[in-house]
């Protein structure tokens, strides 16, 4: 019964996709822009995940929601500081200036991975499990207990995102300002603070994900630029800026990794992203759900 | 009562004096007509009271509050809202939760949005097509449908610009019957228009304005037949 292993816990590798995917998907959805610091976010989750339960001693189950409060506040400010002059001024609301973006989400991604680099120092930190337990089965799914929190936690945040979203007056609120931005703010829709919003959310998602993972990762400054790079693939799969999308191509490509890694060729699994990238890229160029049911 | 009014108002895009020195009143509870050619600043002076552009000169004031430089998303929260000749509606929602989501970012609980929503509705001939996606509606079914957005809470003073335009007969004949209905209700209009006989039916006043200056105002019959008005839109005998 390898097949349903490999099945389980490819399902489980997408939920880390996708809780760092979705984030990146949101931003683009609603900026139009491709935040190059998010692989930032997803490593001042982990940063903070590891230090505050090492050098403060504080419970990995408190460190969790702290890390992703650190990721909301990082992402809320770069939002503030940072992405205001993209559509500050209403006169400039169709010109948005993608090169900006491009620049300071960049230079934000050095900034970041140096200053942790010089503060905190260049070695990798190991992190405390949530979770003491060697690897066990449920029937013929091999398991660890960090890798199943992992997974419910980020199963539960992605399905009470996709809930807010749809149902919430927050969540109306973005895909308002998503599909029509101008259209939003005539209808008394702040788009500024729902832009902040939408930052802080993804932030939080990013660092979140960082965080259940550092045990694994073991964070360095520079490890948020693998999963960056799996976020812009899925994202791109998906659809760009479809959340639903990135939930559907995280989950796929989790699966489709797992069974590529035992079948195909362990050392490549990584690359069989992009070569299924490339086939979605020249058979279906708008990604798997496409322009027309691009939706937030 | 003066519910907006302007105040030396001015805009200029490189040497082109888009709108200059312009002093507007729109008074509570009237239908005024904004009319002049092409190119006289009609869309330019919606956009500096709408809060879409920010003047180099004068002020705007609406309800007695200086509002100049306000922004859009703060001027629709004190009332004054503004539709574009072009729709704003959210594409991939449907219609009724187009109306929803209007309803709730302005301040009405769900419930109280739910039952509007169905009204506007109804009354905009629309509850056939209120469950597809705004996206598959005709181009006069998302006017309507902004007209139901922007009437779910309803605003004091509504900038329509244009909204005749490019409209079936029977729709613009829907969307006259829903501004009448909402100004014998005591709502204002300031309407942007190139439809004369619409203009003539629908408002009590009307504005001229003529490169970027307004050269009349008054009741509409008697702007229209103003030779000044005339001569904006037909140009002097020297020139026929």
């Amino acid at each position: 019964m390898l097949v349903v292993d490999l099945f389980v816990n490819g399902l489980i590798v997408g939920l880390f996709y996708a809780l760092m995917a979705v984030g990146l998907a949101m931003i683009f959805g609603v900026l139009k822009i491709v935040n190059f610091a998010h692989g930032e976010f997803y490593m001042i989750g982990a940063y903070t995940y590891v230090l505050v339960a090492l050098k403060l001693g504080v419970s990995p189950w408190a460190a969790l929601p702290l890390a992703a409060i650190a990721g909301a506040l990082v992402g809320w400010l770069v939002e503030r500081s940072l992405m205001r002059p993209l559509y500050a001024g209403y006169g400039s609301w169709s010109i948005m200036k993608d090169e900006y973006a491009v620049v300071v989400t960049f230079g934000l991604s050095l900034f970041l991975i140096n200053l942790v680099d010089k503060v905190v120092g260049p070695y990798p930190y190991r992190g405390p499990a949530l979770v003491e337990t060697s690897r066990f089965a449920i029937g013929p799914v091999m398991l660890n207990g960090q890798k199943l929190i992992a997974a419910g936690v980020s199963a539960a945040l992605l399905i009470g995102l996709a809930l807010f979203i749809k149902r919430s007056l927050w969540g109306r609120q973005i895909q308002a300002v998503a599909q029509n931005r101008l259209g939003a703010s005539l209808a008394g829709i702040d788009a500024t603070r729902t832009t902040s919003l939408i930052f802080a959310i993804s932030g939080l998602l990013a660092a979140l994900s960082g965080a259940l993972l550092a045990p694994v990762i073991n964070p360095s400054p520079d490890v948020g630029g693998f999963p960056a790079v799996k976020s812009y693939v899925i994202v791109v799969l998906g659809g760009m800026g479809s959340v639903w999308g990135a939930m559907i191509a995280s989950l796929l490509l989790g699966v489709l990794e797992s069974f590529f890694a035992v079948y195909v060729s362990y050392d490549y699994r990584d690359a069989f992203g992009l070569l299924i990238l490339m086939l979605v890229l020249i058979f279906r160029p708008q990604g798997l759900l496409g322009e027309k049911v691009r939706e937030l | 009562m003066t519910l907006l009014r302007t105040e030396g108002l001015a805009k200029h895009f490189g040497g082109v004096a888009a709108v200059d020195d312009l002093a507007l009143a729109v008074e509570e509870g009237e239908i005024l007509g904004l009319i002049g050619p092409n190119g006289s600043g009609k869309t330019t002076a919606l956009n500096m009271l709408s809060g879409f552009l920010v003047p180099d000169r004068g002020s705007v004031w609406f309800a007695d509050e200086n509002v100049t430089g306000k922004k859009p998303v703060a001027l629709a929260r004190r009332g004054l809202l503004r539709m574009f000749q072009t729709t704003r509606v959210f594409v991939r929602i449907s219609a009724f939760d187009n109306l929803l989501t209007a309803g709730l970012a302005r301040g009405l609980d769900e419930a109280e949005a739910r039952e509007r929503a169905r009204v506007l509705l109804e009354e905009l001939t629309l509850t056939p097509v209120m469950y597809l996606d705004a996206g598959q509606l005709s181009g006069g079914q998302r006017k309507l449908l902004e007209f139901g957005m922007c009437f779910i809470a309803p605003p004091r003073l509504a900038l329509l610009d244009e909204p005749f335009a490019a409209v079936h007969p029977v729709m613009r004949e829907t969307m006259a019957r829903f501004i009448r209905r909402r100004n014998e209700e005591g709502h204002t209009f300031l309407v942007v228009s190139h439809d004369m006989p619409i203009v003539v039916e629908l408002c009590d006043r009307a504005a001229c304005m003529n490169a970027g200056r307004l050269i009349a105002i008054g009741a509409t019959r008697d702007v229209l037949q103003d030779p000044v008005v005339i001569e904006a839109y037909l140009g002097s005998e020297s020139h026929v």
